[in-house]
């Protein structure tokens, strides 16, 4: 029985507008202890999230702005000087066994906060110094937890930076320097095994969590770059941003899937424990796709399309992981769309 | 100005067309730029800039895309050629159309491959919603270049290549300087059909059209109320045959046509005064006695 989508009348507004950036969809899904979700998006120099209880009566919203870099209070409108503007790159909230954070991912630093976002717990500055002299900018990309306390944090080095997280309090700090990357990072994911990790060349690096070891690479395929990283089933999906999709088994790094999907760059994916696989790109459109077996023998087949006129999209999440409703973000808008299915 | 750069950054295919967008912008600028030196210096800034910028690779676009964007992010000012031109909706949101030639390097939405091994084992098609066609070099970048420009043809859109757009508002623009300074042919025929035109009386027309009054004799004294009067008579006259003759207007002769005398006294409001007998010379300032001496306004007083 396909899935086929239907918008939602209820829609999660936010205080402000959506940046165009990809993987610009936060969710933070409702569970046993806490019926609601969190949804928060990235904004220019801020994030803004909501909180919706199940039922979907009570709504809390909430801001958080960057701290500008430097720290230097006295400079009068550092907004506006362009040497302090500092945007958020990349945001996530990210479940450790032993703690929840909002981790967001900046130019120039990495600030982890409380999951409500209203305690700093830690800046982090980015090196300046860099060694490969492609990218000038300085920023921060990817967020992925891994093991019990662990949280991985790329930058645009190609660098992996693992903070140790303590289950309360501040004391965060930076455990170790992965290298691996000739580019700049574009996303990690991690499960019980593997941290995955893409650049900007379209290299994806695969690596065992316990000894943070290189076990494979997947080279750079028709010289586009990864935008987006996901796993299902042991099985790594990629989004490219020349609008491709792939599939590779990390035990051998080989292809097993690829999907022409969209006609413009590809913002976000996601994947639900179904076998569902979300998609969303520049080009209005949400597509679903259903994978089913495994790496060695993949079938995938198209689920429905969804578009949303003129709405660039940036962001999508499965609402459930066991159910196909999902949420996206869409740029210049502050309303999340709900997208239920029917 | 802040609109139509988010639009040419938004509506890009892909973000490295950026490149395409910047020479359209350059191409344009070299059109408009006079002087050598700029022009060295326009051509210097251009080489810099590909220098730096052709080695970027998609994802890097996409990153200098993006923070382009956060400066447009929430501006939604309306402006009349978009609106006009249906690229943009009434709340101000551009109208994207992602149908057509899918962008360098991309591929036509629709289809699914698997593989078993690493080697290709299955492909099937699903269907993509819209209609694709698989990209194409050759085609003009019509983003950055001027949207009010005469010179467009009417089959050329801004955004994809099959919309037909109706004909918009055109006016001269700067780009169109070549069509400003025509070639002396044009300018010839141009004159050739002004003259057919402008002058009826045909075969001895003359080009130089001067006309030269002398009011004034040196030698005689002469009243010259009425050649004011008598000018515009003369002068079509001498328009309708524009040779280099004297006419002589002799004014002495005013009364010799009894028509012309007759029309010369409506006009003339000092003899009417003087026939009414009121030798007042300071009321023909005076705009309001003025019009009480006009013929049908005795009732009229003056408030």
């Amino acid at each position: 029985m396909p899935v086929s989508l239907q918008k939602s009348l209820e829609t999660v507004s936010v205080k402000c507008s959506a940046s165009h950036i990809s993987n610009n969809l936060t969710i933070n899904r409702s569970s046993e202890l806490r019926r609601s979700t969190m949804y928060g998006v990235s904004h220019k120099s801020g994030f803004t999230m909501a909180t919706v209880s199940e039922d979907g009566t009570k709504r809390i919203q909430g801001q958080v702005i960057c701290r500008v870099a430097g720290g230097n209070s006295n400079t009068t409108a550092p907004e506006i000087d362009a040497r302090f503007t500092v945007y958020v790159i990349q945001a996530a909230f990210v479940n450790l066994p032993i703690r929840n954070l909002l981790v967001l991912a900046c130019t120039k630093s990495i600030q982890i906060y409380e999951l409500d976002g209203t305690t700093n717990l830690h800046i982090h500055m980015l090196d300046k110094n860099h060694s490969n002299k492609t990218e000038s900018s300085v920023y921060s990309r990817g967020i992925a937890g891994i093991g019990q306390n662990l949280l991985c944090v790329g930058n645009h080095q190609g660098e992996i930076l693992v903070f140790n997280i303590p289950p309360k309090g501040t004391n965060i700090f930076l455990k170790e320097t992965i290298h691996g990357h000739q580019f700049g990072i574009t996303y990690l994911v991690s499960n019980a095994n593997l941290l995955i990790s893409s650049d900007t060349s379209g290299v994806i690096l695969i690596r065992n969590i316990r000894t943070m070891s290189q076990i494979n690479t997947i080279p750079c395929i028709d010289e586009s770059g990864v935008t987006s990283l996901s796993i299902w089933n042991n099985c790594i999906v990629a989004s490219y941003a020349n609008g491709m999709i792939r599939l590779f088994d990390p035990e051998n790094a080989q292809i097993c899937g690829s999907i022409a999907a969209h006609a413009r760059c590809i913002n976000a994916i996601d994947c639900n424990e179904q076998g569902l696989l979300a998609s969303v790109g520049d080009d209005c459109f949400v597509r679903i796709w259903k994978l089913s077996g495994d790496a060695n023998n993949l079938q995938i087949t198209h689920e429905c399309n969804y578009h949303l006129e003129n709405n660039q999209l940036v962001g999508v999440k499965f609402l459930n992981l066991s159910r196909a409703d999902l949420a996206v973000s869409s740029y210049d808008s502050n309303e999340v769309i709900i997208l239920r299915a029917i | 100005m802040t609109m139509s750069v988010k639009f040419q950054i938004m509506l890009c295919p892909c973000a490295a067309d950026i490149i395409k967008v910047t020479y359209n912008h350059v191409n344009s600028m070299r059109k408009l730029v006079r002087s050598s030196t700029v022009l060295d210096l326009l051509d210097k800034a251009f080489i810099a800039f590909n220098k730096q910028y052709e080695r970027l690779n998609d994802v890097e676009w996409l990153l200098i895309r993006d923070t382009i964007l956060f400066f447009f992010q929430d501006v939604h000012i309306r402006v009349s050629i978009f609106l006009r031109e249906n690229l943009q909706t009434q709340q101000g949101v551009f109208i994207v159309k992602t149908n057509g030639i899918v962008p360098n390097g991309f591929q036509t939405p629709g289809e699914i491959r698997t593989y078993k091994r690493g080697r290709l084992n299955n492909t099937h098609t699903f269907n993509a919603g819209e209609h694709h066609e698989p990209p194409d070099d050759k085609r003009t970048f019509h983003l950055g270049l001027n949207i009010y420009s005469k010179s467009k043809s009417s089959n050329e859109s801004l955004l994809s290549d099959s919309a037909v757009r109706r004909p918009s508002v055109m006016v001269n623009a700067a780009s169109d300087i070549e069509m400003i300074n025509p070639d002396p042919k044009m300018i010839a025929q141009l004159n050739l059909l002004s003259d057919l035109i402008g002058n009826s009386s045909g075969g001895d027309s003359s080009r130089s059209g001067l006309l030269k009054l002398s009011l004034f004799d040196d030698d005689e004294d002469e009243d010259t109320g009425p050649p004011i009067q008598k000018r515009p008579q003369a002068s079509s006259t001498s328009n309708q045959r524009p040779k280099n003759e004297d006419i002589t207007i002799d004014v002495s002769k005013r009364n010799q046509n009894p028509r012309l005398s007759h029309v010369l006294q409506d006009f003339d409001f000092d003899e009417r005064s003087t026939r009414r007998g009121k030798k007042d010379d300071d009321d023909d300032d005076d705009l309001c006695a003025m019009m009480d001496r006009l013929p049908g306004s005795t009732g009229n007083k003056r408030r």
